[in-house]
């Protein structure tokens, strides 16, 4: 078994409140110590797909198809089941570290206890293993660390300690959640650069959720571009970043104001429109009403289907096939 | 507009000398800005970058009488700002001259209130016309940032994002201020309903010829929207130049990891920390 994700025609649906699936037919896998980017506006769903790794589900919501974890199914697995994949073989990194950490504990007990309790390790065996995380995170006095609390850390020490957490069981697969958006961007650079170094070294595969297009493609080999619930397209991160080919993600890579300038006479390209809500449920593409490119054929849903070498594109039109109703921009 | 002829204070939208600000934490003294002068232009558009703790938001708060400095002088449209200003009249002549826009519209609009109804109480309060004057003026700032009928009778809780943030830029805009001061106005945004508001605020700005003093850590953002920006970092300004060559061109060690630090091609995340670290031990 290769894949340490293997998710395959997830829906989530919650039962009150919304028209359309929060997931709708997500298809994903991560390859053992593979990097891979799940990129997506806020209500694309790339939280709940993440999420779903570890068996956390929304409140009062129906799920179908199926999430396996380290070959563990996780669409309703029994507790223990989801014990052993939470306990030791898939960790996470969520966006703000002062919410996922004890105020009232030092920074040893956090990380000493799971393994502890969990795991039954020695004291000295979860000691050690704490130490050297911290130095691994490039926390200039872990031996301190490990008797400070919590406030006594900025949040990027802080995002560090969490890092070191997440990988205490030397976990197939490392999920982060945003995990770098609140921090200044020198120290994201810094903490990216020692999560990915970290992670190839203990042979974790990596699902990085992210808002950011430019840290995916610099961070991840792959990327799936979620919107309002589906993967709308995926590939390699080189190929999707140079040559995009669903409408949606030509837009996202346009509405980025480059730190280079605009090229002469051109203009920031926007997406028209607001993303789709909970409440509006198209019938055909989801992207549709938002798209310069759409025919009488998007009225009808379009699948995933494969665009080339290891990429997928949900949808009727596609760059390459009619360039001339693509939107176009600074970007050629 | 508001460039009345007359001393140097006056010709320019914001005036800032020696501007310092400090704040005691229990036995702490904490300095905020130190320092720090720069001038806007009337109808220009100053960016100010940092990251957190740079002093960059002290700074938009001082311009707009939020806080006032502990010594120098600021001044916006030749008039220093005060966090007290003394009766009605000044009240409303000291908000004519800077209205600020916040990161997160839910917070700074009445949530009771709609769209509509929040510009109608900044426009009365500015105005003395009549009924069709007042819903004139609305329509037109309505019309202004791309609102429609629906959003307008909306209250904010029924808005998205984007569409409460150009409520946002309507209302401050109601007052016809000199000066719009953003502070990261549209971090909180996804990036393509941010891209539309940076439009907005390019297009604004263009046909209305308030000057904007624009806060952000985004330095794609501040490339597009601003002429000239200043760079901070702990309080004081590191460099500063017109927007483009400062980016292209970084000299301040500062400005170069900055910019180095922004994910792109060819980005080197363990170099960017390597060279991080080395700056903060250069400091001391």
């Amino acid at each position: 078994m290769s894949d340490v994700l293997e998710i395959s025609d997830l829906s989530v649906t919650l039962d009150q409140g919304a028209a359309r699936p929060i997931l709708d037919g997500v298809s994903l896998t991560v390859a053992a110590g593979d990097f891979v980017a799940l990129v997506g506006e806020s209500g694309s769903g790339k939280s709940v797909t993440s999420r779903a790794a570890l068996g956390l589900w929304p409140g009062q919501a129906t799920v179908s198809g199926s999430v396996r974890s380290c070959g563990v199914e996780m669409v309703g697995a029994s507790a223990s089941d989801l014990d052993r994949v939470r306990r030791g073989q898939v960790g996470m990194v969520f966006q703000d570290p002062r919410a996922g950490i004890n105020p009232v504990r030092r920074i040893g007990d956090f990380l000493t206890e799971g393994p502890q309790l969990a795991l039954g390790w020695s004291a000295e065996r979860a000691n050690a293993r704490a130490l050297e995380l911290l130095e691994a995170v490039s926390l200039p006095d872990p031996k301190r660390h490990l008797r400070q609390y919590p406030h006594e850390l900025s949040g990027g020490m802080l995002q560090r300690v969490m890092i070191a957490s997440a990988l205490m069981t030397q976990p197939a697969l490392l999920l982060c959640d945003e995990a770098t958006t609140a921090l200044d961007v020198t120290t994201q650079a810094e903490i990216v650069g020692i999560l990915t170094t970290l992670c190839v070294d203990l042979g974790t595969a990596v699902l990085f959720v992210t808002h950011d297009l430019d840290l995916a493609a610099a961070t991840c080999d792959r990327i799936a571009v979620m919107y309002a619930g589906q993967v709308v397209e995926s590939g390699r991160a080189e190929d999707l970043f140079e040559d995009p080919h669903h409408p949606y993600t030509v837009g996202l890579l346009d509405s980025r104001p480059p730190l280079g300038g605009l090229a002469p006479d051109t203009d920031l390209q926007a997406i028209p429109g607001t993303p789709l809500s909970l409440a509006e449920s198209p019938a055909g593409c989801r992207f549709a009403t938002r798209c310069q490119a759409r025919t009488p054929q998007c009225e009808t849903r379009p699948g995933l289907l494969a665009d080339g070498v290891q990429r997928l594109v949900r949808c009727w039109h596609p760059s390459g096939s009619t360039p001339a109703s693509t939107p176009s921009g600074a970007r050629s | 507009m508001n460039a009345v002829p007359g001393p140097a204070e006056r010709a320019q939208a914001v005036l800032a000398q020696g501007v310092h600000k400090s704040y005691w934490v229990g036995p702490t003294e904490i300095t905020a800005v130190r320092d720090v002068s720069f001038t806007v232009r009337p109808g220009g558009a100053l960016g100010i970058v940092g990251e957190s703790g740079s002093g960059k938001t002290t700074l938009a708060r001082m311009v707009v009488g939020i806080e006032e400095p502990d010594a120098g002088t600021l001044t916006v449209a030749g008039e220093p700002m005060l966090t007290r200003p003394r009766g009605a009249s000044a009240r409303v002549a000291q908000a004519k001259r800077a209205q600020m826009v916040f990161q997160d519209p839910y917070l700074s609009l009445d949530p009771r209130r709609t769209a509509r109804q929040s510009l109608e109480d900044a426009v009365r309060a500015h105005t003395s016309g009549t009924r069709a004057d007042i819903d004139a003026r609305v329509d037109e700032l309505l019309q202004h940032v791309g609102l429609g009928e629906r959003e307008a009778g909306a209250r904010p809780r029924r808005l998205s994002g984007g569409q409460r943030q150009r409520v946002a830029i309507a209302r401050a805009l109601a007052v016809d201020p000199a000066v719009l001061v953003l502070d990261e106005a549209v971090s909180a945004l996804d990036v393509s309903v941010q891209a539309q508001i940076l439009r907005l605020l390019v297009r604004v700005r263009a046909e209305t010829g308030v000057a904007l003093l624009f806060v952000s850590h985004d330095l794609g953002v501040v490339r597009y929207v601003c002429d000239d920006a200043l760079v901070m970092f702990r309080g004081e300004i590191v460099e500063r130049g017109p927007v483009g060559h400062l980016l292209d061109h970084p000299e301040h060690p500062y400005t170069r990891l900055l910019r180095a630090s922004i994910p792109q091609e060819g980005w080197d995340p363990e170099a960017i920390g390597q060279a991080r670290r080395d700056f903060l031990a250069g400091l001391g």
